[in-house]
């Protein structure tokens, strides 16, 4: 015979399989009165689809669907795994394209009358999958666990518990119980990544079975004849038309990740903390609803009108009384589907501008975005996992503080008065006032570290004196002259009966004033503040050794030297 | 085929019925939890204060974060729960018309309490509040969005 190894194994396929039938059918079914670039929406969508199995199948891989991991995971796959945050991006940027996409592959059904007889079951088989890739869209941006997941889903669950009857057990089983927690990831994961995928691929297969049993619906202004002498096969010219949109709708898509540098992820799920809940932008016109409506009528806005939309959708086939296809002829389904569409854009580009006008929109949403970076740099510094930029390290080190000392410090207007104010924290002039007077509420009035008695000198052994202690901070700007009185002054004001300033030796309940302030002091005090080289037994300041990271450590330092 | 009806309802439809019923994060019940100074609240000014409501998250022990606002009236202290009886997002206080204001959906409520506008069905939720030896205790309980009435979750 001669033939080749694949040859060979083609034939071998083809006597048990017939796929060369099915391939032929395929490839050679006829499009009546020829290939049309509007007929490119439904291959555009099944490329989508590739696009979510593919860039979902990754982020499955690196993620941990638990309260305590989610985020994490999810911004490991964004900092730390190679191209992560680019994945990330496809995945999120290609639902919305696949929404946008099913919108105008039903404006076209409609406008053709593609959902007339024969093609009803096609078309809601089709209403179906709409309906599915927004079930996608809610059960997906729950799953990364931060702000907006948290509470734009938290909305869509309680609604649904509101619903007569059937809610409150629907909500229970969706979420897990009577609260978010670990079971409504877990239960919103199995709903995204096994659930809604066979459902989807289920009503694909039946979607494309129904298409090709019926074929395309061609223009209504071609006669007959036209259509039958324009006929030509799907494959080539109408599969290149297809694999053109698909490569444009991929080349947006790269352009949009890359500018965006991929999907946003705000700060982690903060039951306590207030935000700014909106939706992903095709539940924007839902929001808007349920935003003007009064509480009585919340289902009206939540159910009632949805379901009458989704109603007329489904009824269309019958609601077409034309004896043709000519658009003309069908002003009212044309006039129906318009109306909703038209309907849901004026009132999600309505949500925009009404949150684009309000004051107070504004500042949660960037007191949001101010949150979500602060997260993302103490991932980084956490994980250790890229270097903190001058910037960056100030933003954690305020984050540090705001965590974990403002409960009895103040600092630049935030904090609890419990301890020392650290506003102006070692500078000179906050060194002068507390050798004036440290047992003030300033200083160390609310402690219960007492016993130094003011400073009583002025003048110019006064700033003598606070010169000393200042530069053992760090010596550049100091008066190297005022720092010899001062060291002076240090033992004939019998200040060293208390305080060593070596900066190793144990006291006795004074710190060792030796290097104060200079990062390794403050690195020391801050491990252990009750060892006996800084307050020794009355101190009440908790320890913070292992307790921070090294960035974070490192972070808190600088912003504390800073106030110098 | 009823025969198979009954087989798979038995083996199936009824085991994953029940096993969709896990509770998940369940609260214990409230103990008072001291949430801060009374001195350190201001007369009729609302303050937010997070709570740790302690319980399990299924497999996971641990507290969650919750918050309340308090408001000072002479030496008693009135709380409020946080979370917007609507659909659940968390108001906030807008000091300038003297409102809390839920940032979702635009809900008003008065400083105590009381619903001024909006969707919500109910005005926000009283938390039971006692002062001890000039401390604030607070007893966090939730209630169930979305309904006038108050139920318990």
């Amino acid at each position: 015979m001669g033939e080749g190894p694949f040859a060979r194994l083609a034939a071998f396929l083809e006597e048990r399989t017939g796929y060369r039938a099915l391939a032929q059918a395929a490839f050679s079914e006829p499009v009546p009165g020829g290939a049309r670039k509007r007929y490119v929406f439904g291959s555009v969508l099944l490329f989508l689809i590739g696009n979510q199995v593919i860039t979902g199948l990754l982020l499955a891989a690196g993620y941990a669907p638990s309260t305590h991991d989610a985020w994490a995971s999810v911004a490991y796959i964004e900092e730390v795994a190679p191209l992560g945050w680019f994945i990330r991006g496809m995945h999120s940027t290609g639902a919305s394209a696949a929404i946008v996409i099913v919108l105008l592959h039903l404006m076209q059904v409609t406008w053709a009358g593609a959902y007339r007889r024969p093609r009803e079951v096609t078309w809601w088989v089709g209403l179906g999958l709409l309906g599915l890739l927004l079930a996608f869209g809610l059960t997906g941006y729950l799953l990364p666990w931060d702000q907006k997941g948290y509470f734009a889903t938290q909305v869509a669950t309680n609604i649904l518990g509101a619903t007569p009857i059937v809610g409150p057990p629907a909500q229970a089983i969706v979420q897990g119980g009577a609260h978010y927690g670990n079971l409504t990831l877990t239960r919103f994961y199995a709903l995204h990544v096994i659930l809604l995928p066979m459902g989807v691929v289920g009503l694909i297969v039946l979607h494309v079975v129904l298409f090709r049993r019926h074929g395309v619906t061609p223009p209504a202004s071609l006669d007959e004849p036209t259509l039958v002498a324009r006929t030509e096969p799907f494959y080539p010219r109408q599969v290149a038309l297809d694999a053109m949109a698909a490569a444009l709708c991929a080349a947006v898509m790269v352009v949009l990740v890359v500018r965006s540098h991929g999907a946003g992820l705000e700060a982690p799920a903060d039951p306590s903390s207030s935000y700014e809940a909106r939706p992903e932008w095709y539940f924007l016109p839902l929001f808007q609803l349920l935003r003007h409506l009064p509480g009585s009528l919340e289902l009206v806005g939540a159910l009632v009108v949805p379901l009458i939309a989704v109603g007329l959708l489904l009824a269309l086939p019958f609601l077409d009384r034309a004896k043709t296809r000519s658009p003309s002829a069908r002003r009212v389904p044309i006039a129906i589907v318009g109306f909703i569409i038209g309907g849901s854009i004026a009132l999600g580009v309505s949500a925009r501008l009404e949150d684009a006008q309000d004051g107070a929109f504004a500042r949660g949403r960037a007191r949001a975005d101010e949150e979500a970076v602060a997260a993302r740099i103490r991932f980084r510094a956490r994980t250790g996992s890229a270097p903190l930029g001058a910037a960056e390290q100030r933003i954690l080190g305020t984050v540090v503080f705001g965590e974990h000392c403002a409960g009895c410090h103040v600092l630049d207007g935030h904090g609890e008065a419990h301890a020392p104010d650290l506003d102006g924290w070692s500078s000179r002039k906050w060194i002068d006032a507390f050798l004036a007077a440290p047992d003030d509420a300033r200083f160390f009035g609310h402690t219960d570290l007492h016993g130094m008695k003011p400073v009583a000198v002025v003048g110019v052994d006064r700033a003598a004196l606070v010169e000393w202690i200042w530069s053992q901070g760090g010596r550049e700007g100091a008066d190297p002259a005022l720092i010899t009185r001062g060291a002076a002054l240090f033992e004939e004001l019998s200040c060293s009966d208390c305080h060593e300033s070596d900066g190793t030796s144990d006291g006795t309940g004074a710190p060792n004033l030796g290097g104060r302030a200079s990062a390794a002091w403050l690195e020391g005090l801050l491990a252990d503040p009750g060892s006996a080289r800084y307050f020794g037994k009355k101190n009440k300041m908790p320890r913070f050794k292992d307790k921070l990271a090294p960035a974070e450590m490192d972070a808190l330092i600088a912003l504390l030297r800073s106030k110098r | 085929m009823r025969g198979i009806g009954a087989g798979l309802t038995l083996v199936y439809a009824i085991p994953a019925a029940l096993y969709l019923r896990g509770k998940g994060r369940v609260d214990v019940a409230a103990t008072a939890v001291d949430v801060g100074a009374l001195d350190a609240l201001k007369e009729g000014v609302p303050q937010h204060v997070p709570v740790a409501v302690r319980g399990n998250d299924a497999w996971s022990e641990g507290s969650a974060r919750a918050a309340v606002f308090l408001v000072r009236r002479g030496d008693r202290v009135e709380a409020f729960d946080s979370t917007c009886p609507h659909t659940g997002c968390a108001v906030e206080w807008d000091s300038g018309p003297g409102q809390f204001r839920c940032p979702c959906h635009k809900s008003a409520f008065s400083s105590s309490g009381e619903r001024l506008a909006g969707p919500a069905p109910r005005g926000l939720d009283p938390e039971a509040c006692e002062v001890k030896a000039g401390r604030v205790l607070v007893q966090y309980r939730r209630y169930r969005p979305g309904r006038p009435d108050r139920v318990g979750s």
